[in-house]
């Protein structure tokens, strides 16, 4: 009865994380890493792009 | 109907700052089309001077000018010229007037309402100057404001005089900027472009038939964009061949007249009237040439001989901090007492207590805590570093760093403009590698791409770490060195790559602004520390959790009597079996055994891994805590017993070098827009650092057990690497490129 209730939160924990970083992929979504690219550029360059064409520099 | 007003200016002018102070939470952010530049985009607020018409204010991004050179520009152009806002502010930092007026006298030749928001004027009365706002606004034929956007002075005033420009849409006065053969020749364009016939012309994808004559409005700007053979404009305008020939025969008669070329003859004429401007309108209390508190700390700090010596005493100096000494106190600490003695021993006690079975009480206590715990013990030395970091980032030394490298660079092919991205590499090298595109050039971009990850990001430090401080004594050298192994490797490639034909031509020119120096804001520097520090964290819940539970269950099961289970010696798990099929090729490079190489292979997870899967191997703090029970002070703990000295250096010299983590090849990837160059690209990386952690740990050998004939093959290859850096390119390089100019 213990390793179930232990292992259901070892689990849980578990799945917690998978769904954080399935979500956060779909989204697109990258978390700051404190790469301070915002100081030197201006804007966050983990900011994915939001459409397929190519960049106005390729 | 909405009106919208546009934000312009210079990077760091406060054009945010008063976007924020205009629009409050009524704001969007996204990214313009088909780029990853922000777009944000707010209402202003009714205490702002709304006044029941919907105002949209649109921040763009900061530019210098209205060149085609840079992402930046062309869109802020592209919004400006097609998209026609119904009003324009322009904030100019009042302290640097001279250089924010060279934009200003292009939007002045848009033919949209303007108006020119002084920012900064607290700061312009703080140093004694004093600007003539009145004849500002006279010189440059618009209405020129204070503004203090940080306090908010002056900013309801803008906001309301934006407003009322935009509704009775009165445009600016022309601006007399250029005279004698440029005004020729530009009235020469321009009656060009009246007459011009209908044809086609291309914008952003759409074709668009232009029946009518040129808008009055436009004709000047494109006159001046097309006398300085702006690509863009070219090849939007599609004009008939015998205008485009009459247009560059006015274009050249003007360039022989004077001597120069027409990009410079419109530069120089744009500065020239900024000058006459600001003899009445500006009235410096500092003597002109006389240098700032600035100026004088740069003289040292970017001096041409004592500037890179600097930047080693400086990294020495964080990192003999960072790891040795404060950061090594807490880590200690967090890995012997927290862990060590507290969590897991109470840990492992209340699970016995309550009956969990033997087998969930290893998943816990080996698997979760002892790989989480790996790498969370870090975690107080990362916090020293980032705090360290994020002061020398907020004082602005950071900056100069990329202008300091530059030099070095510039002698190998390379630009200062690349070693930007490997700044921010540093931190975490996904990011890093996707700020390679501000580099134009697709030859550098690619090479910095490349290059960027050889720079330790933040997820290798604790292998730097845990290599120092369990086999080689705690050596506060070896986190600096690092980063010159990674700088030496970024060189050596450069100038490797440089001799084939894919990468060869010239460096890019690199122009950047160097901020003022002032004293670090804690606020700043505490929220960099924390930001950076709390990412640290969250990956050690979500990865390094996921793949230790992993980790732990192939190094406790396998088949040991025929029949897969649990088992004893670890020798005989699946991991083991894994580890042990690739062990034989890490053999040449001193640390061929099967955790060493399952340590490796999954640093492609998360670089942090290698440190989580000792963890779960050896445990943290458990041994540690046997040997000093059994008195064993002088024996290391297991981990170091995996490695001699040499095979340390080797271990940590592939790691660093080789594929970085699968976030980063996918980002790589992702800005190759390639599958060949992203294989060549991790192919390099890996081949390279298996190479000169070949070298390192074979002619370390030579040294510890004397020479062997099997030594031929590491100094062959070394001689062919030398021979591959100092050979002659059988490509041109022109020795007169550009140099780096501090803006």
């Amino acid at each position: 009865m213990v390793d179930w209730i232990i292992g259901s939160l070892v689990l849980l924990a578990a799945a917690l994380a998978a769904g954080k970083l399935i979500r956060d992929r779909r989204a697109g979504r990258s978390a700051c890493t404190g790469c301070s690219g915002c100081a030197h550029q201006g804007s966050c360059p983990s900011r994915p792009c939001t459409q397929e064409q190519p960049h106005i520099n390729q | 109907m909405a009106i919208r007003i546009a934000l312009a200016g210079n990077p760091n002018s406060g054009k945010t700052t008063l976007f924020n102070a205009l629009t409050g939470s009524r704001q969007y952010v996204g990214n313009w089309p088909g780029v990853t530049v922000e777009r944000k985009e707010g209402k202003l607020k009714a205490a702002q001077g709304a006044q029941g018409d919907d105002v949209i204010v649109q921040d763009l991004p900061g530019v210098y000018s209205l060149s085609p050179y840079t992402l930046e520009e062309v869109i802020t152009r592209n919004y400006l010229v097609d998209d026609r806002p119904d009003a324009i502010i322009n904030i100019v930092d009042g302290t640097n007037l001279e250089r924010n007026l060279y934009l200003s006298t292009q939007l002045a030749e848009l033919g949209i309402p303007m108006l020119i928001a002084v920012n900064m004027m607290d700061v312009v009365r703080k140093q004694g100057d004093r600007i003539d706002l009145n004849q500002l606004s006279a010189q440059m034929g618009v209405e020129a404001m204070p503004l203090s956007a940080l306090t908010g002075e002056g900013a309801h005033a803008v906001a309301q005089a934006a407003v009322r420009l935009a509704r009775q849409g009165t445009v600016p006065r022309p601006l007399q900027v250029f005279d004698g053969p440029v005004a020729h020749a530009l009235a020469h364009i321009e009656d060009a472009l009246t007459h011009r016939r209908h044809g086609h012309h291309h914008h952003g994808g759409d074709v668009r038939r232009q029946g009518e004559a040129m808008p009055a409005a436009l004709r000047r700007w494109y006159a001046i964009k097309l006398f300085e053979r702006d690509d863009k404009v070219l090849a939007q305008l599609r004009l008939a061949p015998d205008v485009r020939r009459g247009i560059e025969q006015a274009i050249a008669d003007c360039e022989q007249e004077m001597d120069d070329d027409a990009q410079s003859i419109i530069t120089n004429q744009r500065y020239a009237c900024i000058q006459a401007m600001m003899h009445d309108a500006l009235r410096r209390k500092r003597a002109p040439g006389s240098l700032s508190a600035s100026d004088k700390i740069d003289r040292v700090v970017t001096n041409r001989v004592l500037g890179f010596p600097i930047f080693i005493a400086v990294m020495f100096l964080v990192y003999y901090i960072a790891v040795t000494t404060v950061g090594a106190v807490v880590t200690d600490f967090t890995n012997d007492t927290f862990f060590g003695a507290w969590i897991i021993p109470g840990l492992e006690s209340w699970l016995s207590n309550v009956g969990v079975s033997d087998w969930l009480s290893g998943l816990i206590t080996e698997g979760i805590v002892g790989g989480v715990g790996a790498v969370l013990g870090f975690v107080p030395q990362m916090f020293v570093l980032f705090f360290m970091l994020a002061i020398l980032e907020d004082v602005g030394y950071m900056a100069r760093v990329a202008f300091i490298m530059d030099r070095i660079f510039r002698r190998f092919g390379l630009s200062g403009k690349s070693f930007i991205p490997m700044l921010i590499g540093s931190g975490c090298s996904v990011p890093g590698i996707m700020a390679s595109r501000t580099i134009e050039n697709q030859r550098d971009r690619r090479m910095t791409i490349i290059t960027t990850s050889f720079i330790p990001c933040g997820a290798k430090l604790p292998i730097i770490a845990m290599i120092a401080g369990t086999v080689l004594g705690g050596a506060w050298w070896v986190g600096p060195m690092c980063y010159f192994i990674g700088i030496a490797a970024v060189v050596v490639s450069g100038i490797i790559l440089k001799k084939t034909r894919h990468f060869a031509g010239d460096p890019a020119p690199f122009v950047m602004e160097l901020p003022a120096y002032h004293l670090p804001g804690m606020g700043n520097v505490l929220r960099s520390m924390w930001e950076r520090g709390f990412s640290f964290i969250k990956r050690a819940g979500t990865v390094i959790l996921l793949s230790s539970i992993a980790i732990w269950f192939l190094k406790s099961y396998g088949w040991a009597d025929g029949k897969f289970a649990a088992v004893e010696d670890m020798d005989h798990s699946i991991l083991a079996a894994i580890g042990g099929a690739v062990a034989p090729v890490f053999k040449p490079l001193g640390f061929g055994n099967w955790q060493n190489t399952v340590a490796t292979v999954l640093g492609l997870v998360a670089k942090e891994e290698v440190v989580s899967v000792f963890g779960v191997l050896y445990g943290v703090g458990e041994n540690a805590l046997d040997l000093v029970e059994e008195g064993a002070f002088d024996q290391l703990a297991p981990i170091a017993m995996n490695f001699t000295s040499m095979a340390a250096i080797s271990f940590l010299t592939f790691n660093l070098l080789c594929a970085p983590c699968f976030a980063a090849i996918g980002a790589i990837k992702r800005e190759m827009s390639n599958w060949r160059w992203t294989a060549f690209a991790v192919g390099y990386q890996t081949v390279f650092a298996y190479v000169i952690s070949f070298i390192v740990y074979q002619l370390g050998m030579i040294v510890t057990t004397g020479f062997q004939p099997v030594h031929l093959l590491p100094i062959a290859l070394l001689a062919g690497l030398v021979y591959l850096v100092f050979s002659p390119t059988p490509y041109g390089h022109n020795d007169a490129a550009p140099q780096a100019v501090r803006a």
